[in-house]
């Protein structure tokens, strides 16, 4: 029944020692064994001819080495203990560290100070079950995911996910994108890419993005529309589900806290560990939506970046100018103009007519131009001087930097990352000197 | 209450709290499903740690991997098994154990076999398996309630059913070989326990007088205590500088000893005066030149790397202060010609350090050209496949490459060898259940072999053991289920 078992995961060191010696003994006495067809066939292992091998596959992982990719060894001294890290960050965190820096045959050089940024992941995601549920008990507690709702399979995608919106219909298309490739990763031993999609898209798409857009449709004040309300949070709780799902196998602790919270009790399952893996669903994918957040996202951005370099106090909206030469774009901007103007801290968008290509200080992309209308109110004096000082600082540091690329000595001994992160932070500098210069030159005080 | 999370993110409390449920809940504990299953399987072998072992970033790193594909699987509908366990550990427990007498001022002899394997098991039961406590705590989802240790009743049962059929199959036999032995532990280690460190040493030439000429041959050594033992001189064939003087024999230094010079590919014209000393007892290539000559294998050195009676006047001496004594003697009667620097690699112990000494021993072998022939073609044919490719490469070429595998071990703890030896007729009996008298003659005094199998013989078996049962010829494996 379990002859030929399916996977070995071991280390090198005992790839003799131990696999080849179970290969061995295994084809030996086992010769002739016929597995069970029934179960070859709901394996795939149908093109299988030899049942006397006690595995189908062996993936032989790398090592763990030090920060500093020097081997642990107890003389050296730089041995880390899981144990302690563990203590220090939780085992989700180390867990998730390990699996983030697993690329099949590269040696992992662990350092700590992934694991505590896993740890703020986790943390993240603690953040937002809290925001969670708090806008659940306020509009209707009792809420759970509804797994099988509107006929749809519990492991399909999202069930019951409602696409009203165009966040909606983008957060629904980049999950199921983030399904299909952690799934796909996980089939070849990708640990590495499986965990950095999840936190791709937790992070960066699913806290940063989605629960900043749906925002203004929880709202429960007096008047504010309780449907949009409902709907928003049935899509978050399940959408929330079926991450935390996905999650799991990296962060099998976490997940289950949070799980089993979200069905107060009632949970389908003894442990979120029974629950379905989810899988892509086709009906799912929406390329148009995606897009089209993507022009929106690339907008919001701009705008950010825009308010930046001109160093928008942070409390302060700004009006923007947009052109946008598709009518459909800009039907779509203007139809989700409140996130731009939230998430932008933008005052007031105003459509233009014609390119804002050749206005200074406009952002372009092939979709749109954006431009925003804010008058620097700055000391001349203060600033000429702040300038100045910068302007010394950078100097300062080419002079240094082209002293030890002409040290022929220091070229020849650092090691080469050294030397080319040295050079590009050269050519770093001398952009910064250009600006500087410029910059000094416009206020009148070069 | 509703929605309960703290206020803030603590994954201590959550983790020690969750891995205590899903342990209470048995929620990785399979049932092997009826026959006629549909549904996928997904069996993995968790890697037995030792029973000595700590945690470590290895095992960290092997086990958050296979739970992410255990889990992952498990959540896709296979029925997921993942198969925990420990592994005895020969060498390495019975140090742990002797450690912990020495520090009692006692060595394991003092206690007696019997006594001292009590007192291994009372270490297993007290500090073994530390680190599968270390493993719940990680949240590893596997199969508790089918935990094994490879030193289990029906793995011992499975150990001597598979060394008796190899026997009879003519797979199994005993030789003389000269063997990776550790004087500290005494046993015979194979060649992947031993480390090769590259050492400053030096390198002797000795000149050994020709019979009836007053003619000298020279040989380099890098051992020159282990002379006492030589049994020949090779030189090549094709070397001119020496056809004059084949079939001559040399008078051997120190030990008065007449010995031939033969001639073997051993020597190579090109390295040094291309005359070498031949040593079967104390070294492997030697070893093998012996056979071919038909040598005597003189062996000067006890299993504590003592020198032994046949070393004559330095019998009692370590093989250190031996070698010290050797060369003072050949100096001051003009036999020691050069000393010079030399780089060298030793082997050392991988347990304890000792440096290894090649020696001759009695040992058990698997032959294992035919074992590994299928093994190898198993992979070549895609039926395992092995990830990342460059190890399926080194793979191939060890199975191409291999040597029969000294199984033996000289320790107490461990699967013992079942053979057995009649005093009286000295018939050596193989077989799965000790024997009450001899196959040969009847005699009743009957003693089993006292060496223990290497480890990775046991551990070579999980397979087999846990899930199939090894197949009798002949006999449709309707078995297997049962055995599950």
């Amino acid at each position: 029944m379990f002859y030929p078992t399916t996977l070995l995961i071991t280390a090198y060191e005992i790839l003799f020692f131990w696999v080849a010696r179970m290969i061995m003994f295994g084809c030996h006495f086992m010769q002739g064994h016929e597995q069970d067809a029934e179960i070859k066939k709901a394996n795939g292992w149908g093109d299988k001819k030899d049942d006397s091998v006690p595995f189908r596959h062996v993936y032989i992982h790398a090592l763990v080495r030090d920060a500093d990719r020097q081997k642990m060894s107890k003389t050296k001294g730089n041995v880390i203990d899981p144990l302690e890290i563990i203590e220090r960050f939780g085992t989700d965190a180390t867990r998730f560290t390990l699996a983030a820096m697993a690329a099949p045959g590269t040696d992992i050089a662990f350092s700590e100070s992934r694991t505590d940024g896993y740890r703020a992941f986790a943390n993240k995601i603690w953040n937002a079950a809290r925001f969670m549920f708090m806008n659940v008990d306020r509009v209707e507690p009792g809420l759970r995911p509804s797994r099988t709702a509107a006929g749809g399979c519990p492991h399909k995608g999202v069930a019951g996910f409602r696409t009203d919106t165009l966040e909606d219909r983008w957060m629904l298309s980049r999950f199921n994108r983030a399904v299909a490739d952690v799934n796909d990763a996980l089939t070849t031993y990708r640990f590495h890419e499986a965990a950095n999609r999840i936190y791709d898209f937790f992070w960066g798409e699913f806290c940063d993005w989605y629960l900043e857009l749906i925002k203004p449709r929880l709202n429960f004040e007096e008047g504010a529309d309780k449907n949009a309300a409902q709907l928003a949070c049935a899509n978050l709780v399940n959408l929330f589900d079926a991450a935390l799902r996905l999650l799991h196998p990296v962060m099998p602790f976490i997940t289950e806290e949070i799980w089993q919270a979200m069905y107060e009790g009632k949970a389908p399952f003894k442990s979120i560990a029974l629950a379905e893996y989810p899988q892509p669903d086709d009906k799912q994918f929406d390329l148009a939506a995606e897009t089209e957040m993507a022009i929106l996202q690339d907008l919001i951005v701009s705008v950010r970046n825009l308010r930046a370099e001109l160093k928008v106090e942070p409390k302060v909206k700004v009006p923007i100018e947009v052109f946008a030469h598709e009518p459909g774009i800009r039907k779509m901007i203007e139809h989700n103009r409140g996130a731009v103007e939230r998430l932008a801290n933008v005052e007031k968008i105003t459509f233009v007519e014609s390119s804002l290509a050749n206005r200074a200080g406009a952002r372009g992309t092939a979709r749109f131009d954006v431009h925003a209308i804010y008058e620097r109110k700055i000391d001349v004096g203060v600033e000429c001087e702040r300038l100045k000082k910068e302007l010394q600082k950078i100097e300062k540091g080419i002079s240094s930097g082209q002293r030890q690329l002409g040290n022929e000595q220091f070229l020849a001994q650092a090691p080469p990352i050294v030397v080319e992160n040295l050079r590009q932070q050269q050519q770093e500098l001398a952009v910064m000197q250009e600006k500087t210069q410029s910059k000094l030159k416009e206020l009148g005080c070069g | 209450m509703p929605h309960e999370l703290s206020k803030a993110y603590e994954p201590g409390a959550i983790e020690t709290r969750w891995a205590e449920y899903w342990l209470k809940e048995k929620l990785f504990s399979v049932k092997t499903p009826p026959e006629g299953e549909t549904r996928p399987v997904f069996a993995l072998l968790l890697p037995p740690p030792n029973v000595t072992g700590r945690l470590h970033m290895g095992h960290m790193l092997n086990q958050t991997q296979m739970d992410i594909i255990v889990r992952w699987h498990r959540m896709r509908g296979f029925i997921t098994l993942w198969l925990p366990g420990t592994d005895h550990a020969g060498i390495a427990t019975q140090m742990m154990v002797e450690r912990q007498l020495a520090k009692e001022g006692k060595k394991r002899s003092d206690l007696g076999r019997e006594t001292f394997i009590e007192r291994v098991w009372e270490w297993k039961k007290l500090y073994g398996g530390a680190i599968l406590d270390q493993m719940k705590r990680l949240g590893a989802s596997v199969d508790w309630d089918r935990e094994y240790f490879t030193m289990d009743e029906n793995l011992s049962r499975a150990v001597r059913e598979v060394f008796v059929r190899l026997y009879e199959e003519g797979l199994i036999y005993r030789g003389k070989y000269i063997v990776n032995w550790c004087p500290r532990c005494e046993t015979a280690i194979s060649d992947l326990e031993v480390k090769h460190e590259d050492v400053a040493g030096k390198l002797w030439e000795i000149r050994y007088p020709v019979v009836g000429t007053d003619e000298f041959i020279t040989v380099a050594t890098t051992r020159p205590e282990t002379m006492l033992g030589d049994t020949a001189i090779a030189v090549n064939a094709t070397d001119a500088r020496y056809t004059h003087l084949h079939g001559k024999h040399v008078l051997l230094p120190l030990m008065k000893r007449e010995i031939p010079i033969i001639t073997d590919e051993l020597a190579q014209p090109e390295f040094g005066t291309g005359a070498v000393k031949v040593t079967p007892a104390h070294d492997p290539n030697d070893f093998q030149a012996g056979l071919r000559h038909s040598l005597p294998q003189i062996d000067v050195l006890d299993e504590h790397a003592h020198m032994n009676q046949n070393a004559g006047a330095y019998a009692g001496l370590d093989r250190f202060e031996a070698r010290k004594h050797v060369l003072a003697d050949l100096r001051e009667q003009g036999f020691l010609v050069g000393e010079k620097d030399h780089a060298l690699s030793i082997g050392k112990c991988d347990r304890c350090g000792t440096i290894v000494e090649p020696r001759l021993s009695e040992q058990w072998f698997i032959k294992i050209k035919p074992l590994a022939d299928r093994a190898k073609e198993a992979v070549e044919s895609g039926e395992i496949t092995i990830v990342p490719d460059n190890y399926r490469q080194i793979y191939l070429n060890w199975m191409k490459n291999i040597y029969d595998w000294c199984i033996s071990r000289q320790l107490w703890w461990g699967h013992r060898i079942p053979a057995w030896t009649c005093d009286s007729c000295k018939e050596m009996i193989v077989a799965r259940e000790a024997p009450t008298k001899c196959t040969k003659c009847g005699g009743a005094k009957l003693k089993q072999v006292s060496d223990v199998l290497d480890t990775w013989f046991s551990s070579g078996l999980l397979p087999l053991r846990l899930w199939a049962g090894p197949r009798r010829r002949g006999i449709k494996p309707c078995s297997i289920r049962r055995l599950c």
